[in-house]
């Protein structure tokens, strides 16, 4: 009697350690995930009840919404403007600070620390270097662009922030990788006459691009949800221009209590994210290098 | 030897030009935090306060409550990162050093939280904090930031690297697995235990979504929530507004400033492809 009650402690034993985080899991990503599928087919309460099943009729609503329309379309643009330039800028600081020198430390901090920045307070100081006339960017490069409140450069603005944050992080991950290319491979080349630019995209860019790929794979599904920048500065305006998939869920749920419509937007964000994330493992198959 | 030294100075003074041009918006706000407000937007575009002043400051700590939003983030960032510490360590040492039923299905659905943004759940978790009348408090702002299954994987490809025969040899020595986690696994861990700890403070400490959902008294704020109080859109007040935003910066900037090596080879592990 006592041998199997041990033999069932034991045998218990590692879920146990497993349990706290399986509630945690379980209680605020898998339930919440299956509930908002399900209740995405029902016209949903102001307390977020489910009433009357409605099969995909919310869908069809937003799908024909043109508000959820201008905000795919803004998710979408605001996707294409920031992930490749922020790799870019990331590829370039990287490729700089490469070779070890004395002030390495400082400026491999300085060029990581966005990375550290929290949207919500770098979106502020953005606000006032944006000011028009008067802020440091239109001064000093002395032209007057209303940058958050002129309909056709408020989502460039936004833009220009983010690319700011994820220079940071793409920097790091490529310095890293840039660092791990065997410097023999390097020198033959160099022997061999090819100039730098010759090996930046011979061998460097082959060789990081797995980094590459899981930055530009992460920084897309980061930016399919982007919602902090737009809901600090523009609250989506002016005129919706700066409206993203997760302001319009927000704006539904929060400002009108409309859940019946953010269920399915978020679903519908989830698939379009991920089908935006898969497609770039198609380009995996053909551009990453793995050794 | 001479024109390889030159190089060598040329290059760093770019390096250097670049790191001022990233740190411009930062070191700009902390330099108008000190400015008189007639001194921040004028056709002189000042970069340094020409009469430099605490009155932005004061002005933050007696309109707002800042001192209770960074007191709130504190506690709320130092909650977090302790309990996805322990969390995250333990469904390690399950996954990385027992053999049990389910073991690869468990792994998998741990692994398909990273595929579920947090933002998609934030609607329905709102629903959930609600209901158990969690808002306004520190659980229900802790709540969804408790367990990161990127650090459930960190950690376990860490313990992977220890054998199995450690803990063979310390139960011999009549150890038990809650002894062998806390006086042998934690202890060589501690790398990888500071890494997770970092990392998960400099995240929590920036949220900003989340907190401001589910918290509508004031004196619950977080940091983040509660500086952007400090002006509405059309105002002009920029100084305390960047006077908020450098008591802000501070402690992730310094815990990047020092731990940056450490936070970056930790982030490392889960992009590297096995």
């Amino acid at each position: 009697m006592r041998s199997s009650a041990v033999r069932i402690r034991n045998r218990a034993r590692p879920y146990l350690w497993l349990l706290p985080a399986f509630i945690l899991f379980f209680v605020f990503t898998f339930y919440p995930f299956l509930q908002t599928i399900y209740k995405s087919l029902f016209i949903v309460d102001t307390a977020g009840r489910a009433k009357t099943f409605v099969g995909l009729d919310n869908y069809r609503y937003i799908l024909s919404d043109g508000r959820f329309l201008t905000a795919l379309k803004n998710t979408l643009w605001f996707v294409v403007l920031t992930v490749p330039i922020s790799k870019v800028l990331g590829f370039a600081l990287a490729m700089l600070a490469n070779k070890r020198r004395a002030l390495s430390s400082f400026y491999e901090t300085s060029f990581a620390m966005p990375m550290a920045m929290a949207a919500s307070v770098i979106g502020m100081i953005f606000q006032l270097l944006y000011v028009s006339p008067l802020g440091i960017i239109n001064g000093t490069l002395g032209i007057n662009i209303r940058w958050l409140t002129d309909a056709r450069y408020a989502m460039l603005a936004i833009a220009i922030i983010q690319i700011w944050l994820s220079t940071g992080y793409a920097f790091v991950f490529l310095l890293s990788a840039i660092r791990s290319v065997p410097s023999d491979l390097v020198e033959s080349t160099a022997i061999d006459g090819a100039g730098p630019l010759r090996q930046v995209f011979s061998i460097y860019l082959p060789l990081v691009s797995p980094t590459m790929f899981y930055l530009i794979f992460t920084d897309m599904a980061y930016g399919m949800m982007m919602m902090s920048l737009v809901n600090i500065l523009t609250n989506g305006g002016p005129s919706n221009s700066t409206l993203t998939l997760m302001q319009y869920i927000f704006r539904q749920f929060n400002a009108t209590g409309n859940y019946t419509n953010a269920n399915p937007a978020a679903v519908v964000t989830f698939l379009l994210t991920f089908a935006v994330t898969m497609a770039t493992f198609a380009w995996e198959d053909k551009g990453v290098h793995y050794q | 030897m001479n024109e390889r030294r030159t190089t060598n100075i040329m290059m760093q003074v770019i390096c250097v030009i670049c790191a001022l041009m990233v740190l411009f918006p930062i070191l700009y706000a902390f330099s108008a935090s000190f400015m008189r407000p007639e001194d921040i937007l004028t056709t002189s575009h000042y970069l340094l306060p020409p009469h430099p002043t605490l009155a932005n400051y004061i002005q933050a700590f007696t309109t707002t409550k800042i001192a209770r939003y960074m007191g709130n983030s504190f506690i709320i960032a130092l909650i977090c990162s302790c309990v996805r510490v322990i969390l995250a360590s333990m469904a390690a040492f399950s996954f990385s050093f027992y053999e049990f039923r389910g073991k690869r299905i468990l792994f998998a659905l741990t692994l398909a939280t990273i595929m579920i943004p947090p933002d998609v759940l934030v609607v329905q978790n709102y629903v959930t904090i609600s209901k158990m009348g969690l808002m306004n408090t520190y659980a229900g702002i802790c709540s969804i930031f408790l367990i990161s299954a990127n650090n459930i994987f960190l950690m376990r490809q860490n313990f992977l690297t220890f054998s199995r025969s450690l803990q063979e040899a310390s139960r011999l020595d009549g150890c038990s697995d809650l002894q062998f986690f806390f006086r042998i696994l934690l202890p060589v861990s501690r790398p990888v235990l500071i890494t997770v700890f970092m990392n998960s403070f400099v995240s929590v400490w920036n949220q900003y979504v989340w907190p401001m959902l589910v918290t509508t008294k004031d004196e619950m704020r977080t940091v983040q929530v509660g500086i952007t109080m400090l002006k509405d859109r059309e105002s002009s007040a920029f100084g305390p507004v960047m006077a908020g935003a450098s008591i802000a910066l501070v402690p992730t900037i310094l815990i990047f400033a020092l731990f940056l090596r450490r936070i970056v080879s930790g982030m490392m592990t889960g992009a590297v492809k096995e």
